[in-house]
């Protein structure tokens, strides 16, 4: 009997060690996959490329007036969104926090670009900025704009520098591969990509 | 003490573990959430704020409720809401939008909001998941040939034991399922032919 007790003491031991053991072994695969995914913004090959110039420097707003994309006096952050876009949504409260911290450090414009030109996507529009508190003078709905930087997933940024030239684009869903549009601005490359793997 | 009562009391504590942790996410997490709710198109904007407070608060009822006791309707109400969760991923799954948030807690919380590569398998996964803790909490239901004397010391530690080790494999499970869904991506995004990324 004494032996049954000790062995069954010893199991069950032996069982929550090794519950822990596997736990500790699935979050230690987690932050693996997470160092070997890099957080930067996905780059895409098609379209334009980094160091290009701009195919498109002047855009009309939702309210009608001009927006020049390196207009010599400010860098522009070029971001594709759309109404029915799940991500574009919860990004849109990062983009503002984003836009308020890189403004500080240089001038900067935030440009929302959007396609859907019938009178019922128009409307999908203005509830889209009336909801999220959107400037209208920085929303723009053009398809061509969307061709010209062959934007095929949302949310797509590109960072414009005040020259008119294409800094860094790429895929974004999160303030990290937002923030890593900037980076690697600043750090002169094309994508944060690109700069682990020159390393 | 049957190991049926055993059983019982760990499952009951994996579920009030389980909600505890969707309430605190869903109160952390407040802003979010709304939007990945809002994002399933199953309820009128209106009513969102309202629901969303309602999901909190029934979380932390059944969580509190099923540590502390728990009766029959407990885990009947606690059944109902995990299969409304899975009715609402499933069905959204077949609309086929799988690019949504999940909106759960815990690791496999981000079901996607990735633009490369969705796995739809990995939120059928979910499903899974919540049909498999559904199962869990009918079983809870079954009432118990429970004595009215006092559990023995010896009892005690083996619920608690049994309890560690369930909510321990349990985690392990969703971390799983969150590394596969990582693992996915990745692969994915390499055999989009993405320029950018390492090794």
């Amino acid at each position: 009997m004494n032996a049954l007790v000790a062995s069954h003491t010893m199991l069950w031991i032996v069982v929550v060690i090794l519950c822990f053991v596997v736990f500790a072994l699935m979050r230690q695969i987690g932050v693996l996959h997470e160092r070997v995914f890099p957080a930067g913004a996905l780059m895409t090959r098609s379209g334009p490329q980094a160091g290009e110039r701009t195919p498109i420097d002047r855009v009309v707003a939702f309210d009608d007036s001009q927006i020049t994309l390196g207009d010599g006096l400010r860098s522009t952050l070029l971001l594709f969104v759309s109404p029915s876009c799940p991500v574009c949504k919860t990004l849109l409260p990062i983009i503002k926090s984003v836009e308020r911290a890189e403004a500080s450090k240089h001038p900067l414009q935030v440009v929302l670009a959007s396609d859907g030109e019938s009178t019922d996507d128009l409307r999908q529009h203005l509830e889209f900025i009336t909801a999220n508190k959107l400037d209208k003078q920085r929303y723009v709905i053009s398809k061509r704009l969307g061709l010209a930087f062959v934007v095929e997933k949302l949310p797509f940024a590109t960072l414009i520098d005040k020259a008119g030239v294409i800094r860094a684009k790429g895929l974004v869903n999160s303030r990290e591969h937002l923030e890593s549009l900037f980076e690697a601005h600043e750090r002169g490359v094309a994508s944060l990509q690109e700069f682990l793997a020159s390393e | 003490m049957s190991v049926a009562v055993a059983i019982s009391f760990a499952l009951r504590f994996l579920l009030a573990f389980v909600f505890l942790r969707g309430a605190l996410h869903k109160v952390l997490h407040y802003g979010n959430f709304r939007t990945q709710l809002a994002a399933y198109e199953l309820l009128p904007a209106a009513l969102l704020p309202a629901f969303t407070v309602f999901l909190i608060l029934l979380e932390a009822f059944l969580a509190l409720s099923l540590l502390f006791g728990g009766s029959m309707s407990t885990s009947f109400i606690a059944a109902a809401l995990l299969l409304v969760y899975a009715a609402a991923m499933a069905l959204n799954l077949l609309r086929g939008n799988d690019d949504l948030d999940c909106g759960c807690s815990g690791p496999a919380g981000h079901l996607s909001g990735n633009p490369s590569g969705e796995t739809p398998t990995i939120s059928w996964a979910l499903v899974v998941r919540n049909g498999i803790l559904l199962v869990f909490a009918l079983a809870t239901a079954i009432p118990l040939p429970f004595t009215s004397q006092r559990l023995s010391m010896q009892e005690l530690s083996t619920i608690a034991l049994a309890s560690l080790a369930v909510i321990l494999i349990y985690s392990s499970i969703e971390q799983a399922i969150a590394n596969h869904q990582r693992l996915a991506r990745y692969l994915a995004s390499r055999s989009s032919g993405n320029p950018g990324l390492p090794l």
